[in-house]
């Protein structure tokens, strides 16, 4: 078997980076991902003024597969005969809020901690630490559960269970980028010139953390749809009947041996949000993430 | 070397400490209180009392946790109020089903990815690499409640290879065994597979441009033993870190496939808690698979010293 085509060449310390060929072919992919990122977005915040049929009323028959004919029926029907293109795009109402909702404050609160406990070090930075690394010592999901169980699941109490799982992994981010740009010169120059910490940490660090950051969030985001669908399936997420994209496979997996778009149209509408947003995050990051 | 795997230990403590009393004061978060969660809204105030005082829960919080621990540490974690099934007697029951699962699809992960990593590191860029690329960024978008329905409608409905649901257990034979766990172990292991395959493939292309694998090619080596023998180990420990990690999150991860394959684990004993407001018996398996976590995750960062000799010798220096 051919293993290489390539020569191995000595590593000089002006050659490309490793990942250069992988940033450069993929404009297409990414066009289509920010296509499609814009396409659910647009739909789900006009949902309400769109000429499509109620998420929580009968469209048609039963389980009717997708075909043309109507808007409402283009995706089919439910067991209900609710048309399953409005449930899809109201389904990402709940989707996209819990998730960037979740997401961005993740990134503000993980943000300020690990800038503070980057920056100062010390007693700090050993309790943020320590509480940041009981935080990820619950495997996610597990966390959610025990919180969905304790409280009455709903919007509220999900944003906040996964804002809590969002947050140490922007906690560690921000920390180790915090003291890498601490060290630099212009933050000891402004020290000299007299500045105080918090000036320093707002002025001076803070602005070169957040493209690094907010690079991270879209990947953040996906995983937070992937988790608030793991949620929904398991009954865990928004009560009926307010459909979610995991909440429809839920429903739709006891008749997966007749009617399988029940599943496969959700489905497909998950994995192709959260590609796109996998594709739109590995794109930032390799343009803001100094790191990689 | 012992200093620094005891340091280790030493916050892995803390870390146990602060999730048990999180775990303990999950139950004070209850809205009323746990009694009328596990009673039901119309319980009476006398049945509610009676059940907060058979669980400790009248008394200060800083007592509830002594008291939870001094039991905890001697292998007890309560008697759930409903069913009066002992939580660690469920919990051993249920575990090495959860644990067989988790294996298997770590197992399943660690070869695939390795295999596809090996073959796209082999040569970046070219057609093969930018497929095998292409399948490992789909497969990232694949979470196990996507791929399990997917997984039964082609495979066990269409082709019937293996069963829709159900668990066959080791003693009726290891091959209905093996067939009622792959799928489950598959769809799990989808997006497991991807972010092995991208972490190995970057650091084996990084590896492969060292001096010395330049040096044993000149050397005339097979190219195929230069990449398993020279370039892999070097290039696997931040697989080996990431697959412990991945371990850990398997163990409470499997919750979706053992509802959505009917397999008797720990996810399918939190959740039919969770339906019957079984708080004692969640609290138990969350505080069990939270400490495994934490274990295992220890235990994959001393395995460093043992697989790399460069941290053996800064930790001995």
């Amino acid at each position: 078997m051919n293993l290489s085509t390539s020569p191995p060449r000595p590593r000089s310390p002006f050659a490309a980076p490793i990942l250069r060929p992988v940033r450069k072919r993929r404009p297409v992919l990414v066009g289509a991902a920010y296509a499609w990122l814009a396409l659910v977005i647009a739909l789900a915040v006009l949902a309400p003024w769109l000429p499509i049929a109620g998420y929580s009323v009968p469209a048609g028959a039963s389980r009717l597969s997708p075909g043309p004919g109507s808007v409402d029926l283009l995706l089919g029907t439910d067991s209900f005969g609710r048309s399953l293109l409005s449930r899809c795009i109201h389904g990402a109402r709940v989707s996209l809020l819990v998730g960037t909702g979740a997401g961005l404050a993740g990134l503000a609160a993980g943000t300020v901690l690990g800038l503070l406990g980057g920056y100062l070090r010390g007693r700090v930075d050993r309790l943020i630490s320590l509480i940041t690394d009981a935080l990820l010592a619950f495997p996610p999901l597990i966390l959610l559960i025990a919180l969905s169980a304790v409280l009455t699941p709903s919007i509220e109490v999900i944003l906040i269970g996964l804002t809590l799982v969002t947050v140490p992994n922007f906690v560690r981010l921000s920390r180790a980028q915090a003291i890498s740009w601490s060290s630099r010169e212009f933050v000891r120059a402004a020290r000299n010139m007299g500045a105080g910490s918090a000036r320093i940490m707002t002025r001076e660090v803070l602005p070169n953390l957040l493209p690094a950051l907010g690079s991270f969030l879209p990947v953040v985001v996906a995983a937070l749809i992937v988790a608030e669908g793991s949620l929904s399936f398991l009954g865990l997420g928004v009560p009926p009947p307010r459909p979610s994209w995991g909440g429809m496979i839920n429903e739709g997996k006891s008749a997966l041996a007749t009617s399988p778009h029940l599943v496969l149209v959700p489905a497909t509408v998950i994995f192709l949000t959260v590609f796109s947003l996998n594709q739109v995050g590995d794109h930032l990051r390799l343009r803001f993430d100094r790191t990689l | 070397m012992t200093v620094s795997i005891l340091r280790r230990a030493g916050h892995s403590l803390l870390v146990v400490i602060l999730v048990s009393v999180t775990a303990v004061g999950l139950l004070s978060l209850a809205p009323g209180s746990v009694a009328t969660v596990i009673l039901g809204e119309n319980a009476t105030p006398a049945a509610v009392a009676a059940m907060n005082t058979e669980l400790g829960l009248d008394q200060p919080l800083w007592r509830q946790y002594g008291n939870w621990l001094g039991r905890a540490l001697g292998g007890d974690l309560g008697t759930s109020p409903l069913t009066g099934q002992d939580v660690t007697q469920a919990i051993l029951d249920r575990l090495p089903v959860t644990l067989e699962l988790s294996l298997l699809a770590l197992t399943l992960s660690v070869s695939l990815a390795v295999l596809l990593a090996v073959l796209s590191a082999a040569a970046p860029g070219i057609w093969l690499d930018r497929v095998i690329n292409a399948v490992s960024s789909a497969f990232l978008a694949v979470p196990a409640f996507i791929a399990g329905p997917v997984l039964i409608y082609l495979f066990a409905l269409k082709a019937g290879w293996f069963p829709v649901s159900g668990w066959a257990h080791i003693e009726d034979g290891l091959g209905a065994n093996l067939r009622s766990a792959l799928l489950p172990a598959l769809a799990v292991s989808l997006t497991e597979i991807a972010s092995f395959h991208r972490l190995l493939r970057t650091d084996l292309i990084g590896t492969l441009r060292e001096d010395y694998v330049a040096a044993a090619r000149a050397k005339g080596m097979p190219r195929g033993y230069v990449m398993f023998r020279h370039a892999l180990r070097p290039s696997s420990f931040s697989l080996v870190t990431l697959a412990g990690i991945s371990l850990g999150r398997l163990i409470g991860g499997t919750v979706v496939v053992e509802i959505l394959f009917g397999l008797p684990g720990l996810g399918q004993l939190v959740s039919a808690s969770i339906t019957a407001r079984d708080v004692i018996t969640v609290q138990g398996v969350v505080v069990f698979v939270a400490v495994t976590y934490v274990v295992v995750n220890m235990l994959v960062d001393i395995s460093y010293g043992f697989l790399d000799p460069r941290v053996r010798k800064a930790a001995r220096a």
